[in-house]
This record gives structure tokens, sequence and C-alpha cells, in this order.
């Protein structure tokens, strides 16, 4: 197997790498996700190769879960069953989409690994990307948000309406109700497959568990973290097996990440729930393109377009960087604007309420 | 429902939350942040001191060595849990909490 390029680590990288951890942490901890759909594309515009980006994501993300899940299931939104079984196929998904990973980069080198990557992110990026900005756009115009009463969806009245003799599974999450196992498993390995692909899973298993198996919004996000620890914990030792997980890189990320997602959750408790949804999927269209402008170097590298010269690579190096930076940057100032503002209006609320009592 | 219960209602609901025992105090709070903070920049020293040599482990497991192939996910989940109070005492102390 070609040896691994790990990045070599000065004092700019590392302050780089803090202050995207960060950001990343914030954008995380604001959206409720991982966020490795902002730090793998990062850490590739730094110079990672696709699959150790990927790697070491995962290897970082894997624990925050474990606490994570423990902190939620304190407050009952955890379907730990669901959460186990689900993982355990998404850990099948992880295997065959590692070995898919491993199998590209045999066959293509690390270019073939980067544009898989970056094609599965473009992809993945512009459908959710679209969807939770025209969410937004409908719960701005109408008012409406999303801690309605739970209304089980069609679908998953369906699927929980089907029963096939020794496949049923009972969850707690759908009321007790019971479910085939033959909806799960797919479900599972699609999460794995795409989590071993871009380290983001949740972007499958998530919606899965809300339309499909009929899963409480909040459940499935708490229940997406056993998911996720369940199958980051195995596709990371798999990973790690063969040396791709630079940990060195994932420990700095980390180190800002933390500090980030504390601000971010805290942020969520002060704006309303549109422009959560509002900054997600703009970051999500932004590093889409970050990711776009890299494609043409992926394919001349393969020889699937006429080769591009230097100088040209190098605008296009620039461009990505810059656009994941706009990304980053218009992120974090969008989140802390809506902190601060969120934070001035709460005081004033406090202040009426004291100078009413004061006056009467 | 006039303005003025509205308001004493609310008053009422702040000042009990204010006197309830709090699980930790704000001395404990900062002894918390600031064991936890000592415990992550020695973690992180270590990280950079052995650097090199962790670099060297990944590129020996990528050439066959399997050995020790398990540390980067130990370092992770030590890392985690340490950086992981630091950071959450970290905030707490410097008064930055959620909307009640």
């Amino acid at each position: 197997m070609e040896a691994v390029n790990f990045l070599d680590l000065n004092a700019t990288t590392v302050v780089i790498l803090f202050i995207v951890g960060f950001i990343g942490g914030m954008v995380s901890g604001f959206i409720g996700s991982g966020g490795a759909f902002v730090l793998t594309p990062a850490m590739m515009s730094l110079g990672v190769p696709a699959i150790v980006a990927v790697a070491s994501n995962m290897a970082h993300k894997f624990p925050k879960a474990l606490i994570g899940a423990i902190k939620r299931h304190k407050y009952g939104q955890v379907d730990v069953k669901l959460g186990v079984v689900m993982g355990i196929f998404a850990e099948l998904g992880v295997f065959v989409g590692k070995n898919f990973m491993t199998g590209i980069r045999e066959a293509y080198g690390p270019s073939g690994t980067n544009m898989y990557v970056s094609v599965v992110f473009i992809v993945t990026l512009g459908i959710i990307g679209t969807i939770v900005l025209r969410d937004a756009i409908r719960m701005k115009k109408t008012g409406a948000h999303d801690d309605q009463p739970h209304k089980t969806p069609k679908l998953a009245q369906w699927v929980q309406s089907i029963h096939i003799p020794g496949t049923m599974m009972r969850f707690k999450s759908i009321g007790n109700k019971e479910v085939s196992l033959l909806f799960v498993v797919p479900l599972g390995f699609a999460t794995g497959m795409l989590a071993a692909s871009i380290a983001v899973g949740g972007f499958i298993g998530v919606p899965a568990m809300i339309y499909v198996l009929g899963v409480p919004a909040i459940m499935a996000t708490a229940t997406e973290l056993v998911v996720a620890f369940v199958m980051g914990t195995g596709g990371s030792l798999l990973y790690a097996w063969d040396g791709f997980v630079d940990i060195r890189l994932s420990m700095i990320i980390l180190a800002g990440s933390l500090f980030g997602v504390q601000i971010g959750a805290i942020g969520t408790t002060y704006v309303k729930e549109h422009t959560v949804k509002f900054i997600m999927g703009m970051i999500m269209i932004i590093v889409l393109f970050s990711r776009f402008f890299k494609m043409p170097e992926y394919l001349s590298d393969l020889n699937l377009i006429e080769p591009i010269t230097q100088s040209t690579t190098s605008i296009l190096d620039t461009v990505s960087f810059v656009t994941l930076g706009l990304a980053l940057a218009s992120g974090a100032i969008a989140i802390l604007l809506s902190l601060a503002k969120g934070i001035i209006e709460h005081r004033k609320r406090h202040e009426v309420v004291h100078e009413a009592l004061a006056t009467d | 429902m006039s303005m003025k219960y509205i308001a004493e209602c609310v008053l009422k609901q702040e000042i009990e939350a204010r006197n309830r025992p709090s699980k930790i105090s704000i001395s404990r709070q900062f002894l918390y942040t600031v064991i936890f903070g000592l415990g992550s920049i020695v973690l992180y020293i270590l990280l950079y001191r052995f650097s090199g040599e962790i670099r060297h482990l990944a590129e020996l497991t990528s050439q066959g060595d399997k050995q020790l192939f398990f540390v980067p996910i130990v370092i992770a989940f030590v890392f985690s849990i340490m950086h992981g109070a630091f950071t959450g005492h970290f905030w707490d102390t410097l008064g930055l909490k959620p909307k009640s």
C-alpha cells in the first residue's frame, strides 16, 4: 500500500487547525451535528489526504458521541436498543465503506479517494443543504416550529404496519411498537456507508429514524449519538488498523472544537429555530462549493480531463481554501451575532419585568 | 392576567432559582476548571513532545506492524474526557450559560 502522507505540523498549521476546530465545534453545537461536514473538507483544504481526514475525524467524534449519549440518556431521550441495533448494522456499512475507500486508494491513489469523498460531499451537502434552507424559509414565512406534538409520518405508519414473522423487534422510541429488522438493517447500513465515506452518518441516520421508523425528532438525534458511538468506535479501529488516523490532527481539532461546541449549544437557546436552520443550510452550500473548486484538479490527476497547469491548480486551491474560510467565518459571525442579539434581548426583557414591578 | 402578576411570577421564579442550593459552588466550579485545565495542558504538552513518535507509530502500523494500532483510539478517549470536562466547566465559570 502507498505510504500515508501525514501533514507536517508547524505553528501556523496548529493555529489554523485550532481555529477550524473551534468554528467547526461551534457550528456543530449550534446545529446539533458532529461538525465533520465542515471539519473533513477543512482538513482536505489544508492538504490532508481525504482518507486521513475521514479517519481522523471519526477518531475524535466517537468519544464525544458517547459523552453526549450519556448526557441525553439522563433526560430519557435515548433508545439504547435501537441505537445499538442500528449501530451494529452501521458498523457493517462502515466496514464495507472503508474497504471501498481503501480499494479506491489502491486502484487510483490518493487522488481517487479525494475525488470520491468530494463527490459524496457535493451530492450530500447539495441535497441536505437545499432541504434545510427551504425548511428555514418556510418556517420564517409561516412562523412554524419543530416542537409541535409528534405525529408519526405516513411512511413510518406503513413500515410499522408490516409484520414479517421472525424479524420483528420492539422499540420504546416508537411507543413500544414492533418494526421489522428488514427495515432497520438497510438504514443502519447506509448510515455506516456514509460515515465511512465522509465521517458524517447522521445525515442519513436521523431522517431515516424520523421518517421511516417514526421516532420523534428529539429521540432520533439522541439515539443517533449511540449509533455514532458504536459505528465510530469500530470505524476508528478499522482505519487505525491501516494507520490512517492522524491523532495529532484529531486532538488539535478537538482542543478547539470542545470550546466551540459549548458556545454553539448555548447559542441555540437564544435564537429562533429558523435562524439555526438558515445558518446550517448556508454553511453547507458554501462548503459544497469549496469542494467543487477542487474537482478539476482531481479529475486532471486521474486523467479524466485534459491536464491542467500548475498555476490553474494553485488558483483553484486558493479559491477552494478561501471559500471554505468564507463558510467558517460567515458561520461563526452569524452564530456569535445571533447569540449576542439573543442575550441582549433576554436581558432587556428581564429589565422590563423589573421596571414594571418597580412602577407598580 | 395583569402585567404585574406576570412580572411577579417571573421574579418569584428567578429568586427561587437563585436561592436553590447549587450542586457545585462557584469556588468549586473554578477549582474544577483549574484542575481539568491543567490536566488538558499536560496532555497537550505530552502530545507535542511525542508527536514524532505518534507519527512514526502510524507509519509502522500502515506498513504492517499492528502491535500498537489501538493507541490513537486510547489517546482520543483520554483527551476527550479530560478536555471535555475542562471546556464544560470553563464557560460556566465565565458565566456563559444557556437561557433559562
